[in-house]
């Protein structure tokens, strides 16, 4: 179990490195995907709230530190997210990457929103084209992120019957 | 309210999360109060920025693989120009070497000071925020110079111009504020005619071109055409002067009662193929 954490706190650390390197010239509008939301949903989704609140708590740091932004906000809407997806596991059905994508593209959305309420945009037009490009984005590369994070979950579950 | 056994097992590792995320927050913002960082964030940065140079390795790499790939039809022709302007800029460069000996030897005789040794830094662009509309970049310095530091403040600038300054420095890492950041600002002036303004960001979103510059507060009848070099004019206090920042691709001058002349510029140095620069101490 404890192998299991500590993998979440490399990819997060993995992913949350990456999104500050991601090429220029794959960006919408300037914005790279929100590679730790598509983490978020997987773990969220597949392994239950404690753990998606953890993939939160670790994501958000990572983010929050590379970037040189608070953390408080950060904690909040990735935690936050983190524990929703969790409980909302049995319900929506990651196994269908469309709808991982959906809910990776809805995640990133919401969460710029929730971060909006910590740290104001100075005008509002920017953030919203940001955070829609953003969100588009974070959809677009969920596919090929959801099927490449699935299998590696999977083989350190400790359980591992469980569905991943 | 009585909470079962199974609850309680969940709730309780969610809260003990919840206290670790309000220590982290606070621990940062009593750093940040002192101009440090905090240690999870120095732990977090310390694992990620080998990925992070990594990432920027990998992606020069694509970027370089793919447009050699797209360009091969003229790539025959390009070399063949890039030969003709080596062996000319060589003949150029022995000029210029016979002027600079020339210029030197006139300095001595003039009692003017020698030259300072060149104090700048080479440093990797390893990551790059444009979160909330701020364009600002992570800079990787591999190499420090002996009795040479980088400091808040010091420039960055690339061969083609003038990018941004530091605001930040944590180790070999250091975040850099681009000049087309919307809380940039420098003083600039006209090379050809000496006319001063200001040069902030344009409003890009609204305008649709990226990476654009307005240069503003120019006086009344200010002497700017299109193709004019703007460089900057050391009035500011922040960057010395005559650093290339771009060149006038329009002018707009209003005809409201306060006549006002605005120019857009097009930067020198292309933003979004960051790759290297140089950290230019302050002066």
């Amino acid at each position: 179990m404890l192998w299991l954490y500590l993998t979440e706190f490399a990819l997060a650390m993995l992913l949350g490195a990456w999104q500050f390197a991601w090429p220029t010239w794959l960006r919408l509008f300037e914005q790279p995907p929100d590679l730790a939301v598509i983490l978020l949903v997987v773990v969220g989704l597949t392994r239950g709230p404690l753990e998606g609140c953890w993939t939160g708590l670790v994501t958000a740091l990572a983010v929050g530190s590379l970037g040189s932004t608070p953390l408080g906000g950060l904690f909040v809407s990735h935690m936050g997210a983190g524990t929703i997806l969790g409980l909302l596991g049995g319900r929506i059905f990651p196994d269908y990457i469309p709808i991982a994508m959906l809910v990776a593209a809805a995640a990133a959305m919401l969460m710029n929103i929730v971060e909006l309420l910590f740290l104001p945009p100075a005008s509002l037009g920017p953030w919203l084209t940001a955070t829609v490009s953003q969100a588009v984005m974070t959809g677009l590369v969920a596919a090929p992120l959801v099927a490449l994070l699935r299998p590696v979950l999977y083989y350190l579950s400790p359980a591992s019957q469980q569905r991943v | 309210m009585r909470l079962d056994a199974s609850t309680r097992k969940t709730f309780k590792p969610l809260l003990l999360m919840a206290a670790v995320a309000v220590i982290f927050t606070m621990w940062q913002h009593a750093a940040w109060a002192h101009g440090r960082i905090s240690l999870p964030e120095y732990i977090c940065q310390t694992l990620g920025e080998p990925v992070m140079r990594a990432g920027a390795k990998i992606n020069e790499v694509v970027r370089d693989t793919g447009r050699s790939v797209f360009l091969a039809g003229s790539l025959a022709a390009d070399n063949r120009r890039l030969r003709r302007e080596r062996d000319e800029q060589k003949t150029e460069n022995i000029l210029l070497t016979e002027y600079f000996r020339e210029n030197k030897a006139f300095r001595e005789k003039l009692g003017f000071e020698p030259d300072q040794p060149v104090k700048d830094i080479p440093a990797r662009v390893v990551g790059r925020t444009s979160a909330s509309g701020e364009q600002r970049c992570r800079i990787h310095i591999r190499i420090i110079p002996p009795n040479r530091e980088v400091h808040k403040g010091d420039i960055v600038r690339e061969a083609a111009g003038l990018v941004g300054r530091v605001i930040e420095v944590k180790g070999r890492l250091a975040l850099a504020l681009l000049i087309i950041d919307p809380q940039h600002g420098l003083g600039a002036r006209v090379q050809r005619s000496r006319a001063e303004g200001v040069i902030k960001p344009a409003r890009q979103w609204n305008e649709g071109w990226p990476d654009r510059l307005s240069m503003q507060y120019l006086r009344h009848h200010a002497d700017i055409r299109i193709g004019d070099v703007i460089i900057t004019s050391g009035q500011d206090g922040i960057y010395p002067a005559a650093i290339p920042v771009g060149v006038v691709e329009a002018v707009d001058v209003s005809t409201e009662q306060a006549q006002t002349v605005v120019a857009t510029v097009r930067p020198f140095v292309d933003f979004q193929r960051l790759a290297y620069v140089w950290v230019v101490p302050q002066p």
